[in-house]
C-alpha cells in the first residue's frame, strides 16, 4: 500500500491529479505549465525546443496544477498523523508557487529525461517577484530551486522532503527574464538523495546560481513498513508462482513430501531471496 | 608585448562575473560603514510621514500568537531600542531618493512591480509578517504566518516560502546594519514543517562584517521555542546606493 502511494505520487507528477472532491473542477484541471499570453518570446522558444525533444519519448513534460491532488492529501495523513488539515484551509489552499496570478509571478514548465535522469525547468519571473528593484527576489529564486530539485528527487526516489538547501548566487537575475534550471541527481546514500542544479541564461553563457540539496525520503518507520510489505508482497507472489511451476514440472517432488512441508521449504527459500531484493530496491 | 598583456588583463576583468572579484565592484565608502550610518539608514528606511500603505500591521487574519508577540515587541520599541520596520509595496519605496550604482540600475521601472513577499494581496492568504530591528545589537526578529496560498505539502508551508522569509529578513537586516544589498549565499537546514496559519518566529543575528560581506545567521522556531523549523546562514554583499540626480 505504501509502495503504491510512492508510486502514485511519481505517476501523479508525470500524469496529473484525478478528479478531486474539494476543489472546483476548473481550478483542478488547468495545467499551468503550458504557454499563456504572459509568456515572452524566449520562454515560448525554449518550450517549443523541449516539446520537440519530447517527440522521441526521451523527455516528458510535467503537468503542474494549482492544488494538491486528493492522493497527496491522503499521503500526508499517513506520514503526518498529527497534521491538522482543517477543511476550511484545504478548500482555500493553493500550491505555492502556482498561487500567484497569470504572468505576475512564477511562469514555469518542467521537463524530465528518464534516460539521463535529469530535470530541466524553464522559468520566467514576473513583476511581483521583485527584490532589489529590477531584479528577482532571492527568495523567489530559492523557491524555484526548491521546487525543481524537489521534483527531481521525487521522480527518482519517490516522496521526498528537503532537508538541506545550499544556494550560491553568482549574478542577480533581471525581472521578467527567462532562465533555465538544470537539475540532476548526484548520488544516493541510504535514504538520502543528493541533488544539484544550476541556473543559466537561455544561451547558457551566464551562470546565475548554483545549488545543492539533500532530500530525505519517507521517515524510517514508513521505510520499514514499506520494506515489510514489499517483502511479503514479492515473497508471496513468487512463492505461489514457483510452487505451481514445481508441481507442474516435477510431480515427483510433490509426491515425495507432503504438500505443506514442500510449501514451507519453498517459502523459506523465496523469502530469503525476496528480502535481499527488497532491501536493494528500497536502498 | 607588455601592452598586449595589459589589454588582455583588462578584457579578462571586464568579462568576469559581477561577483567574481572585489576589484570589479565600486569600493564601499569606509566613512559610511560605521556607527551613525545605521541611524541615517534607518531614518531613511522608516519615513515618519508617508502616504504609502504599510502592510506590516495587524489584520483580521493574524493568529492570537502573532498578535500577542506583536504587542510585546511594540512595547519594546518604546523601551528597549527596537524599531518596527514598515513594509511597502516595493523596495523602491524604502529607498526613495537613492538608486542602484550605474552598472546595475535598470533602465525602466514599472509601477506594477511588487516586492515578492507582498505579492499575494488577499489578506491572510500569503505572507503575513512584520520585522522588528535592533540597531545597536544588529539583530532582527520576524513574526511570520504563512497563508494557504503558500502551501507545499498539504497543510504545511512550502519550503521556498520559509526560504523567502529568511532571505527577506536577512535582506532588511543586512541593509540597515551595513548596506548589504545582494544575497551571495543561503544555506538552509530544514528541521520541521510549518503548519499553514501558524506562527513562526525568525531570529536573525549579524555575526560579522568582513571583506564587503555581511555574515548572518537565522533560526526559525515556534513561539514557545519547542519546535525548530529551520536554521539558516546567509551572506550578503555590501553595495552603496547612489543619490538620485535631481530632475
Amino acid at each position: 500500500m505504501l509502495r503504491g502511494c510512492a508510486g502514485l505520487l511519481r505517476s501523479w507528477a508525470l500524469r496529473g491529479p484525478k478528479r478531486g472532491r474539494s476543489f472546483s473542477s476548473e481550478v483542478l484541471h488547468v495545467d499551468h505549465s503550458l504557454p499563456n499570453p504572459s509568456w515572452n518570446e524566449d520562454m515560448r522558444l525554449l518550450f517549443d525546443q523541449f516539446m520537440k525533444k519530447s517527440e522521441d519519448g526521451s523527455w516528458k513534460r510535467l503537468p503542474s496544477y494549482k492544488c494538491n491532488p486528493p492522493e497527496r492529501i491522503e499521503d500526508v495523513k499517513i506520514f503526518f498523523p498529527d497534521a491538522k488539515l482543517l477543511k476550511e484551509q484545504m478548500s482555500q489552499a493553493q500550491q505555492f508557487p502556482r498561487s500567484l496570478g497569470e504572468g505576475v509571478g512564477f511562469e514555469y514548465a518542467m521537463f524530465h529525461n528518464h534516460v539521463e535522469d535529469r530535470t530541466v525547468c524553464i522559468f520566467q519571473g514576473g513583476p511581483h517577484l521583485q527584490g532589489v528593484p529590477g531584479f528577482l527576489h532571492g527568495g523567489a529564486i530559492a523557491t524555484m530551486i526548491d521546487s525543481a530539485l524537489g521534483m527531481c528527487a521525487i521522480l527518482t526516489g519517490g516522496i521526498a522532503m528537503t532537508a538541506n538547501l545550499n544556494i550560491n548566487f553568482r549574478r542577480p537575475i533581471p525581472l521578467c527574464s527567462v532562465v533555465v534550471i538544470n537539475c540532476q541527481l548526484d548520488r544516493v546514500e541510504g535514504r538520502k538523495l543528493f541533488v544539484s542544479c544550476n541556473i543559466r541564461s537561455m544561451d547558457e553563457k551566464t551562470l546565475y546560481s548554483e545549488a545543492t540539496s539533500k532530500e530525505l525520503p519517507l521517515p524510517l518507520y514508513v521505510v520499514c513498513l514499506n520494506l515489510l510489505w514489499t517483502f511479503l508482497g514479492l515473497g508471496v507472489v513468487r512463492f505461489w508462482v514457483c510452487f505451481c511451476f514445481d508441481l507442474v514440472l516435477s510431480p515427483t517432488n510433490a509426491q515425495k513430501f507432503s504438500i505443506l512441508s514442500h510449501a514451507k521449504n519453498k517459502l523459506k527459500v523465496f523469502l530469503s531471496i525476496t528480502g535481499r531484493e527488497a532491501l536493494a530496491k528500497i536502498y | 608585448m607588455i601592452r598586449r598583456g595589459f589589454q588582455a588583463a583588462v578584457r579578462l576583468g571586464q568579462h568576469r562575473a559581477l561577483f567574481g572579484g572585489p576589484q570589479v565592484l565600486p569600493r564601499l565608502n569606509l566613512t559610511s560603514a560605521f556607527g551613525s550610518s545605521t541611524d541615517s539608514l534607518v531614518s531613511r528606511f522608516c519615513p515618519e510621514k508617508t502616504d504609502l500603505k504599510d502592510y506590516a500591521l495587524p489584520n483580521a487574519s493574524w493568529c492570537p500568537d502573532m498578535l500577542d508577540l506583536y504587542q510585546e515587541f511594540l512595547e519594546k520599541t518604546k523601551t528597549d531600542g527596537w524599531i518596527k520596520l514598515p513594509s511597502f509595496k516595493s523596495n523602491r519605496d524604502h529607498i526613495q531618493g537613492l538608486k542602484l550604482p550605474s552598472g546595475l540600475a535598470v533602465a525602466s521601472d514599472k509601477s506594477d512591480w511588487r516586492i515578492f513577499t507582498r505579492c499575494i494581496q488577499v489578506e491572510g492568504q500569503g505572507y503575513e509578517y512584520v520585522i522588528f530591528f535592533h540597531p545597536s545589537e544588529k539583530k532582527s526578529i520576524c513574526l511570520f504566518q504563512p497563508g494557504p496560498y503558500l502551501e507545499g505539502a498539504p497543510g504545511f508551508a512550502h519550503g521556498g516560502s520559509l526560504a523567502t522569509m529568511m532571505d527577506e529578513t536577512f535582506s532588511k537586516t543586512a541593509y540597515l546594519a551595513g548596506e548589504g544589498l545582494f544575497t551571495v549565499s543561503l544555506n538552509i537546514r530544514f528541521k520541521n514543517l510549518i503548519p499553514v496559519g501558524s506562527l513562526a518566529v525568525l531570529n536573525v543575528h549579524v555575526e560579522k562584517i568582513e571583506d564587503q560581506k555581511l555574515y548572518m545567521s537565522c533560526i526559525a522556531q515556534s513561539r514557545d521555542q519547542q519546535t525548530v523549523y529551520a536554521k539558516c546562514s546567509g551572506i550578503f554583499l555590501q553595495l552603496q546606493l547612489e543619490e538620485e540626480s535631481p530632475q
